[in-house]
This record gives C-alpha cells, sequence and structure tokens, in this order.
C-alpha cells in the first residue's frame, strides 16, 4: 500500500471519530447539565464546551446570541477548522485520496453524510435545535462505522483506518478524564456539594457512552473511582483507554512489515503501552497524581502517533 | 353515474409535442419525421412516457450520480468547490452496425496513420523531407518533445489511447473534429452512464441487442501490460494522477480500481538509478507501466517544467532508458495540434496508401497568407481555434460573435498566426434531450467523443462512446467544461 | 605545459545549505567535461555528502550527467568534483572549406534545417520579441557564413556590456538585449538568437575557462556558442571576450540554450530557502609549478 494512501486511510478514521465524539460531547453537555446542580450553568456549559473550539474564533454576543453562535461554531461553521462540518469535509477528503482502496459502500456512505451536512442550514439548527442535528451526525457515523467494518477486507486498508480510530479515541478520552478530573478536583477543593461531584462523574461516564454500561458492571450508579477505573482499564469496553491500546496493538501488529520487533521501533513501543495498561490497577494509579498519569498517557500517545507517521505514514 | 366527476385528462406522452428545425439532421427522425429504422423500437418505448413518469427516472438517475461522487467540481471564491454531477440525458443515442462498423474502420486508420506520423518525427522524418507535412509546422508545435527524438517506445506505440471526436454533419456524414491523443478523458462516464441506464431504464435493454462495453477497463490494462518494458513479465501497472483537485480525478480513481492497480500521484514515486518506485508502506516497489494522466510538460520537473511538483524528477531519464513505460508517450500532442490536422488525409495516404474512410472538416491555417486574409474577411461565418487548447477553451463561433469578439480575435489571431486555425461553422446532428425546464424533450446538437486503445498486434474501439449534448438551445458546444451534458450511446448489433 | 597540448587540472565545488530540512532530495550535474577532439578527460574523481552512490548517464545530447539523490533528510550536501583535461594546441579556423554558393546551396536546403531544427528553432531563452527582430544584423549571404558569424561576434561583443548582477539565470536573450547588459549566458544567447535569425544553427555551450589568462568571466563556469558552417563544422565563438574558442576552454556540454547546460538542476522537498555557495578553479600544468 502507498505510504500517502495509508496516512488518508489512518486520518479518514481519526477525523470519523473526532466527528462523532465531538457531536456526542455537545449532546451530554448541553442538555445533561441543563440540570445541573449548579448557579451558573450557562457559564458552565459554554466553557465547556468553548474548551472544543479553536480559541481564535470569536465568539461575541451575549446571552442566547452567544449561544446561537457557539453551537454554530462548533457545528456548521466551515471556517472553524474544528467544527463537525470541517471533520466530515477533512474525512471526505481522505476518503477521495483512497477511493480505490475502499469500498463503494463506504465511500457512499461517507458522501451521504457530507451531503447532508452541507445541506443543512443554519436555520435548520436553530430550528431543530442541537439534539437533532448531534443525533442525525452519532447515525450517519454509525451507518459508516458499520461499513467500515462490513464492507471492507479487513486486511492493510481496514486495520490502518481502525488504527486512525482508536488513537482518536485514546486521545479524546485521555483528555475528557483529564479535564474531568481537573473539574471534580477543584470542586472537591471549593466543598461544594457532594451532589455536583456525582453530577460530574456521571457526565464523565455519558461523554463517553459508558453510563448505562457501568451501571450494568458495578451494578449500580459507579463512585468516581469505579467510573475512573471503567474508562481507564476495563478490557471489554470499546471507549476504555486500554481497549483502546488493545487495538492500536492489533492495528500495527497487523502492518508492521516484520514480526521480529527491536526495542526502540514504533511496534515495540506501542506493545509496551498497551501491555502495561493491561496489567494496572485502579490502585497504582491511585498511588500517583490521576491527572500526572493521564497525561503521561497523553504524551505516549502523542509519541505513538508521532511514530506511526514517521514509519509508515508519510511520504 | 359519476357524471359530474372531472374527467381525467389524457395526458400526453412525451415525445408527441417533439419539434424539429429545418435543415438539421435528426439522429431520430427523418425528414418526413418518421423515425429512423434503428430508432424504431426506442421512440415506442419512450412515446409510453408521461413527462411526469420521465421526470421521476431523471430524479432517480441523478441522485444515483449524486451519491456515486460522480461529481467534479467548480471551484470558485467561495471557500470550497460547488459539487456538480454531469448533466445526463435518459435517452440514448443509437448507432446502427453497418454505420458503426464503418466509423470504427475509420477510427483505427486514423489512429494507425497517427502512429507512423509520430514514430517517423521523431526518427527519420520522412513525411518532412518528402514535404508532405511542412517541416516547421511539426517543430514550431508547443507539444513537439525533443527528448522523444530517436527513442523507440515499446512496440513503436505512442498513441495507446486516442479520444477522436466526430459528428455528423447536415449532410449525413461523421466528420472527424478533434484528434485527441494526449490524456483523453470521459470514458469512466461512458461506463457511469450505462451503468445508470441499466438501472433506470432496463426495458430498453431487453428491447435492443446493445453491445457491451464493460470490458474497457479489461482492454485497457490488458494493453497496458502488453506495454511492459523489454524482459519485464509480470509488470506493475499504475494510474497517475494529478491529484483528487484535479477535475478528472472521479475518472483516474474510477479506471485505477475497475483495473485494480493502484492510482498513484507524484509525490508517490521517486526514480532511483532510472527505475521508477513507488512509496510503499513496507518499501519501495519498482513500476514498470505508468498510465500518466498528467501532461508532458509536468511529468517531470528535471527535465520539463521546474517547479512542478505533480511529477515525477528523472521519470523523463527513466523513459528514455526503457525502464518503464508512460501511456501515451511524450510527444503526442503534435499528432493533435489543430494545424497539424489539415494534413491528415494526407498523412493518412502517405503511411497507408488508402483514401481516408472518415471525412476532415475543411480547415484554414491563419500562418498561410491566403488562408490568413480569407479567416480575416470571413470570420462572422467561421469557427476560429487555438491550435493547442482542449476542453472548449479559447474557441470564437464567428455568427454568434459581437463585433467587439470579431475584433478581438482578429488582434488575437495577427498577433500569433500559429496558433490560430478557423474552420467553417459544422452543422452538429440534433437528438431529442430531455429539457427539465420544459418537461419536454428537445433537438440539442451533439457529437461524439470515442476511445480507442491500440498496442502491438490490436486495436480496440469501444462500442459507442460519450455523446456529448449542448445543453442550451441552438448551441454547438458540447464540453462539459463549458456546460454539456452526456448520453448513453447504444451500438447495435447486425 | 607542452607545444602540442595543456594539461589542466579542474574542481568545481558546490554547497548547498537549507534553512529547512529538506525530506527528499535529487540533483543532476552537468559539470563534467566531454571528450571530444582535442579534448581528453583524464580522469576525474567525486566527492559528495548527499547520497551513497553516484549515478552516472547520458542526457539528451550525449553529455554525462551525475545524477546524486539523498536517502535521508539533511539540511546541507556538497558537491566537489575533480578533473584532469588533457587539450590540444589547435589552429584556429581561417578560411571557410567551401565556396560561398556550394556553402548557401547547403544553408537553405529544406533538408538541412530538418536536420539541425533543434539549433534552428527559437528556443525559452533565446527567442526574440517581434519588436526586437530588427536589431539583429541580417546575413546578406554575400560573405560566408563562418565571416558574418565573426562579424556577429564583434556585435554582440560590442553592443552589450559585462554586468554581474544585471541579469540572472532566468534572464531570457530579448531581455539582456534590451538591457544591453549581462554575463557570459546572456552574450551567448544573443549570440544565439540572432544567428538562428539568419538561419544558421547556433548551440550553447558551457565550460570552464583557462584562468592564467585576463579573460572575462573565468572565474566561474563560461559560456559559449558554437555555430555550425557548411564545410566545416560546429565552430566555436565567445562572443564575451570577442574571440573564437581555443585550447584554453574546456568543453562540458552542448544544447539549444541554459537549461540544457546548467551545471546544477535539482528538486528538493523543504519549506525554507536556501544558499549555493560556488566555487570554480582551473589551473593549467604550468600555473602549478
Amino acid at each position: 500500500m502507498l505510504s500517502r494512501i495509508a496516512n488518508s486511510l489512518f486520518w479518514m478514521g481519526r477525523y470519523l471519530e473526532r466527528v462523532e465524539h465531538t457531536a456526542r460531547y455537545i449532546k451530554v453537555h448541553y442538555y445533561s447539565e441543563l440540570d445541573a446542580p449548579l448557579d451558573s450553568k450557562e457559564e458552565f456549559i459554554f466553557e465547556s464546551i468553548m474548551t472544543m473550539i479553536d480559541e481564535d474564533m470569536k465568539i461575541t454576543g451575549d446571552g442566547e446570541l452567544k449561544e446561537k453562535q457557539l453551537l454554530f461554531s462548533i457545528t456548521l461553521d466551515e471556517k472553524n477548522p474544528a467544527s463537525i462540518i470541517s471533520g466530515i469535509g477533512y474525512a471526505r477528503e481522505n476518503a477521495r485520496g483512497a477511493r480505490d482502496s475502499i469500498s463503494s459502500e463506504l465511500w457512499g456512505g461517507i458522501n451521504r453524510f457530507y451531503h447532508f451536512i452541507n445541506g443543512y442550514s443554519e436555520e435548520d439548527l436553530h430550528k431543530e435545535g442541537i439534539h437533532v442535528l448531534c443525533d442525525r451526525i452519532t447515525e450517519h457515523c454509525s451507518i459508516v462505522n458499520g461499513y467500515i467494518d462490513n464492507t471492507l477486507l479487513h486486511n492493510e486498508a481496514w486495520s490502518l483506518i481502525r488504527l486512525g480510530i482508536h488513537v482518536e479515541r485514546a486521545f479524546q478520552i485521555t483528555r475528557i478524564l483529564y479535564s474531568k478530573v481537573k473539574d471534580i478536583q477543584s470542586l472537591q477543593k471549593q466543598y461544594l456539594s457532594k451532589s455536583m461531584e456525582s453530577y460530574e462523574c456521571v457526565t464523565m461516564l455519558k461523554s463517553a457512552e459508558a453510563f448505562d454500561m457501568s451501571k450494568i458492571y458495578y451494578r449500580g450508579v459507579p463512585n468516581i473511582r469505579e467510573a475512573l477505573e471503567f474508562l481507564i482499564l476495563n478490557r471489554n469496553f470499546p471507549k476504555s483507554i486500554c481497549y483502546n491500546l488493545r487495538h492500536i496493538h492489533h492495528a500495527v501488529e497487523k502492518i508492521a512489515t516484520s514480526k521480529q520487533h527491536h526495542a526502540g521501533s514504533i511496534e515495540f513501543k506501542v506493545g509496551k503501552l498497551f501491555n502495561t495498561y493491561e496489567y494496572l490497577t485502579i490502585e497504582d494509579i491511585e498511588k500517583r497524581d490521576i491527572p500526572e498519569f493521564l497525561n503521561d498517557t497523553l504524551l505516549d500517545l502523542f509519541e505513538i502517533a508521532q511514530g506511526l507517521e514517521e514509519k509508515y505514514l508519510s511520504n | 353515474m359519476m357524471k359530474d366527476a372531472p374527467l381525467e385528462l389524457p395526458k400526453k406522452a412525451i415525445l408527441d409535442n417533439y419539434e424539429m428545425c429545418e435543415g438539421l439532421y435528426d439522429e431520430i427522425f427523418d425528414a418526413n419525421q418518421n423515425a429512423r429504422e434503428h430508432y424504431k423500437i426506442l421512440v415506442e418505448d419512450f412515446g409510453k412516457l408521461k413527462p411526469e413518469d420521465y421526470t421521476k427516472l431523471n430524479d432517480y438517475a441523478k441522485i444515483s450520480f449524486f451519491n456515486q461522487g460522480i461529481t467534479f467540481a467548480v471551484y470558485s471564491e467561495s471557500l470550497k468547490g460547488v459539487e456538480r454531477i454531469f448533466p445526463f440525458d435518459l435517452m440514448p443515442r443509437i448507432i446502427a452496425a453497418k454505420e458503426w462498423e464503418h466509423v470504427e474502420k475509420g477510427l483505427i486508420q486514423r489512429n494507425l496513420a497517427i502512429n507512423h506520423f509520430l514514430y517517423d518525427i521523431y526518427h527519420d522524418k520522412k513525411i518532412l523531407r518528402d514535404k508532405v507535412v511542412p517541416a516547421d509546422l511539426v517543430f514550431s508545435s508547443n507539444f513537439y518533445v525533443r527528448e522523444m527524438i530517436g527513442i523507440n517506445p515499446p512496440g513503436n506505440i505512442y498513441t495507446h489511447i486516442c479520444g477522436t471526436d466526430i459528428i455528423r454533419h447536415n449532410d449525413g456524414h461523421y466528420y472527424v473534429l478533434e484528434d485527441n491523443v494526449r490524456c483523453p478523458s470521459g470514458v469512466s462516464y461512458v461506463l457511469s452512464n450505462r451503468e445508470t441506464m441499466k438501472k433506470v431504464f432496463s426495458n430498453g435493454f431487453l428491447h435492443h441487442d446493445v453491445r457491451s462495453i464493460d470490458d474497457y477497463p479489461h482492454q485497457l490494462l490488458e494493453m497496458m501490460v502488453s506495454m511492459a518494458p523489454e524482459g519485464v513479465d509480470d509488470p506493475t501497472c499504475v494510474v497517475m494522477s494529478p491529484g483528487m483537485y484535479n477535475s478528472a480525478y472521479y475518472e483516474h480513481s474510477f479506471l485505477a480500481q475497475n483495473m485494480g492497480i493502484q492510482l498513484v500521484e507524484g509525490r508517490d514515486l521517486f526514480v532511483d538509478k532510472n527505475f521508477v518506485y513507488m512509496k510503499t508502506i513496507h518499501g519501495p516497489t519498482k513500476i514498470d507501466v505508468i498510465y500518466r494522466r498528467v501532461d508532458d510538460e509536468f511529468i517531470d520537473p528535471l527535465c520539463f517544467r521546474a517547479g512542478s511538483y505533480l511529477g515525477v524528477p528523472g521519470l523523463m531519464s527513466a523513459y528514455r532508458a526503457g525502464n518503464v513505460t508512460l501511456i501515451n508517450a511524450p510527444g503526442t500532442g503534435v499528432a493533435d495540434d489543430k494545424a497539424v490536422y489539415i494534413y491528415m488525409p494526407d498523412i493518412i495516404r502517405y503511411y497507408l496508401n488508402e483514401e481516408p474512410i472518415l471525412k476532415n472538416v475543411r480547415t484554414y491555417r491563419c500562418e498561410l497568407e491566403e488562408d490568413y486574409r480569407f479567416v480575416m474577411e470571413n470570420m462572422h461565418n467561421l469557427v476560429v481555434k487555438p491550435v493547442d487548447e482542449s476542453g472548449g477553451y479559447g474557441i470564437l463561433i464567428g455568427s454568434r460573435a459581437s463585433q467587439e469578439e470579431l475584433e478581438e480575435f482578429r488582434t488575437l489571431i495577427t498577433g500569433n498566426r500559429r496558433k490560430y486555425i478557423a474552420q467553417p461553422i459544422m452543422s452538429l446532428s440534433v437528438h431529442g434531450t430531455f429539457i427539465e425546464s420544459e418537461s419536454a424533450f428537445e433537438q440539442r446538437h451533439i457529437d461524439l467523443r470515442t476511445f480507442s486503445l491500440m498496442s502491438k498486434d490490436k486495436q480496440f474501439v469501444l462500442k459507442g462512446g460519450l455523446s456529448r449534448v449542448a445543453l442550451t438551445r441552438g448551441s454547438l458546444v458540447v464540453n462539459s467544461s463549458q456546460g454539456g451534458g452526456s448520453k448513453d450511446t447504444w451500438v447495435l448489433e447486425e | 605545459m607542452s607545444d602540442h597540448h595543456i594539461d589542466y587540472n579542474i574542481e568545481y565545488y558546490s554547497k548547498n545549505t537549507y534553512k529547512e530540512t529538506a525530506t527528499e532530495g535529487i540533483f543532476e550535474f552537468n559539470v563534467s567535461p566531454c571528450n571530444e577532439e582535442g579534448q581528453i578527460l583524464v580522469d576525474y574523481k567525486i566527492k559528495q555528502t548527499l547520497s551513497d552512490s553516484v549515478f552516472r548517464q547520458s542526457n539528451l545530447f550525449g553529455f554525462e550527467i551525475n545524477r546524486i539523490r539523498s536517502t535521508a533528510k539533511f539540511e546541507e550536501f556538497y558537491f566537489r568534483y575533480q578533473a584532469r583535461v588533457q587539450k590540444a594546441r589547435i589552429p584556429l579556423p581561417g578560411v571557410p572549406a567551401w565556396n560561398l554558393e556550394k556553402e548557401l546551396e547547403e544553408l537553405l536546403s529544406d533538408q538541412f534545417f530538418i536536420n539541425h531544427h533543434v539549433f534552428l528553432c527559437p528556443s525559452f531563452y533565446t527567442r526574440l520579441p517581434e519588436q526586437q527582430l530588427s536589431l539583429v544584423p541580417v546575413y546578406d549571404k554575400k560573405i560566408s557564413p563562418l565571416d558574418y558569424l565573426k562579424t556577429l561576434n564583434d556585435h554582440v561583443h560590442a553592443s552589450m556590456k559585462y554586468e554581474s548582477n544585471a541579469t540572472s539565470v532566468t534572464t531570457k536573450a530579448g531581455d539582456a538585449l534590451a538591457l544591453s547588459k549581462g554575463v557570459c549566458q546572456d552574450f551567448a544567447h544573443v549570440f544565439i538568437a540572432m544567428a538562428r535569425y539568419n538561419g544558421i544553427p547556433a548551440r550553447y555551450v558551457s565550460g570552464y575557462l583557462h584562468q592564467g589568462i585576463n579573460y572575462v568571466g573565468s572565474s566561474f563556469m563560461h559560456a559559449w556558442v558554437e555555430a555550425y558552417v557548411p564545410g566545416m563544422g560546429w565552430i566555436g565563438f565567445d562572443p564575451t571576450n570577442n574571440i573564437l574558442v581555443d585550447e584554453h576552454f574546456i568543453k562540458v556540454s552542448h544544447g539549444a540554450d541554459y537549461a540544457d547546460c546548467s551545471p546544477i538542476k535539482g528538486v528538493l522537498r523543504t519549506n525554507g530557502d536556501s544558499v549555493m555557495a560556488y566555487d570554480v578553479k582551473v589551473m593549467s600544468q604550468q600555473s602549478q609549478q
């Protein structure tokens, strides 16, 4: 496979995952926090969504106007490279660049997704509400993901798309955990109500679509400790860091030129990181500062993403 | 009993109001408004359709193109290109078996002669020495490539792929309008049009013996494989594209995918010790045959235009060393220089000792004094074309031009007489075409872009081709870049 | 130094430095003296820091090109070419070999045009704009082409002033003529444009110039012209110095114009600017002793 095509497939996966994540994040934060036990909820909601857009994007309005601007900017604004519409555009450009390596079904799915979002106007958004749009986006993402898994040969091309998806997901989940843990820590310092803390914990789980499954796993609403354990270490939950590291590892093994990995090679680093997490416990993590631990995870992920780019994806 | 119920008006069938203009050759109906023999069944089939049925089919076809991403981007000042589908007309153009046989023979004859001509002008130059074609005309062509002098491409084939444009004049004869022997495009639309037609209008195929076109990708690949450099048994073939911002990118990826070979860009390739390699995730892979959809001047920044990022530095020297085959060969553009076109009948006679089967349009070379004077005086009755452009760019149709435009062209021609030729305005034949805004069929001018392949001992002509339609009433410009549409083209079995 | 020939030691050196790391690069050096009548390339060596090996091949006109290609990222590289060349002393062309009638018959024949079209048709650097054609001294065909070419050499030398920074490598004959200034490359292009306009084949030559003599343009690679005289073949003219080419000129290659002879051509991937340092040394045996 051409390195350029590999690069396109990888980034197609990353952008698709990023779009899905953005839509989910907006939905959870915008709606779940409407009834948050907080005084200045509006500011809080805006703050958390604002972290997702470029600092250079100017949101000038106030109140309702500000909300409208913000929601437009993060979803339909083509000038904002972090918006959903931009993300889908990039995913499609990458798919187009690798058109001959993917199925017509997958291409058709991405193409329909693209035409859907481009045909969706700002008026539609304000009329129907952000929830409808985010639901439709999530649906399209699921359809595309279905095509990825069910219409492609599970060969190098597929592994590269999956690699992109899992790298992106690992990044996003780690970032969410990092900011949520920070939030909770600052709430604890301010001796705010316990209800706010558990509220944040639920939002964190919902942001990763993990609320339902964690309740089943822990037979009840998990506490902070359990929530972190679930999202970092659960081997069978598709959004956990550990799960994603395992799949990054699988994908890398599948595209690796040789099965002999010398120390310091990217394949070696991936295997080492994945194995570390497989045999980690929440107690081990608690012995350290959790934000620091998550920050280290981010740095490890950066190193891996860079190593992959250098070895397989640059041309 | 239901006396008062409103009577349902019988809705008119779609061809009932078809208007015919005098003096034009209509492909469907003869001068007495009777359907021509090979169109009878089709006219009957279409005669059953009401405009609303037709509109439904039409919409379905459009959606099908859109979702397959068979679009081209029109770039403007806005942030990103607007995607459009090529307008497609559901009523096919039909060519009777006998007539096609004649066209096909004519195309093969012409392409063989062009290939002889190219070999000759890059070797002994006999045709120039015998003064059949003026030497200065050939050497002054923008597409004459010195690097090809003395080079022997595999099988001495230069024009592996030809996209000859033919028209039918109102005298009923076919004429060749242009020989496109550089990077002719459009074949993916022929194949996609057919796919869509089969889905939307399957009845038509049950009622006609339409000759199949599906094997084009196979024929193309077979030709590429047969053109491998000497000593290479199992060649690696690729399609090389300028990239996805090129307006024909859809076609490039379509062809690569349908041949099951890699689509590459210049930046995917490099040359080492005069061999060409592509960069893969598992290291370099040698490649042997490149169907390049990149123009000559961009293929190698070391050899031609410096600073081109579309090409591969060193590609020409690898080619000259015989280590890689380029399809088409560089330097073929001399043969589709519109001033060289004038000599095509002589070129056929010179190399093949045969009379040309397809006619040439009378063409005036502005470089010649007499022709120049004629063109200057009669421009309002002529089409003026630059010799080295394609896609319908830079053309003046005298009868429709304003005084200012005519004056502008007089200045242009006088400034560079080598660059312009002129032809009488040919009356392209017309074909019934569904016009959405009128919900009716109207006559529109059409031409035919044909596709031929040439390898050592084999000539293949795609049965039919791309019938291009000028969608504006009365317009003679069919190019897609100028708002033209297309039709599926059916060549019937005997 | 002997009476029959001169031994030269020639060195070409260039060093390219890039502000940003270059990820890929390919370069062609057209600096190697050719073998031709009266000139022998005795031996040479190359030292360079870009690639594992140097790939040698012939260009369109049969001259040897040295190609190097990077295999890893780089911020700078140098290329040093050293050669020993033996150059015979040959008599300068005196009188034409054929009579005028025979010369003209050949010069004006269609076959002649077809055979020499590469050096007769205008090329990128040598195409003169319409309005400058009146500046070309017309060959009236009353004298031998050789004599006309000598006057043309005079004419170009007299109408242009040698000035280092007035023009660049992209300057065409027309621009240099309009400025009446330039370097050896511009003098050569103007000469070629004018000779071709008069139907005499002319080609661009690049090479080295003996540094022991006070010639203009010897500190870098030099450019001159060869023009075709029926019955005699290609004769060298140096319009920069207004002389005929002799044993002090060491030829590297010829072509239609500068584009065929540029000493270094390259394509690389980098985001930043580059600086090139370049030096030429041409020493005869005698001046070394």
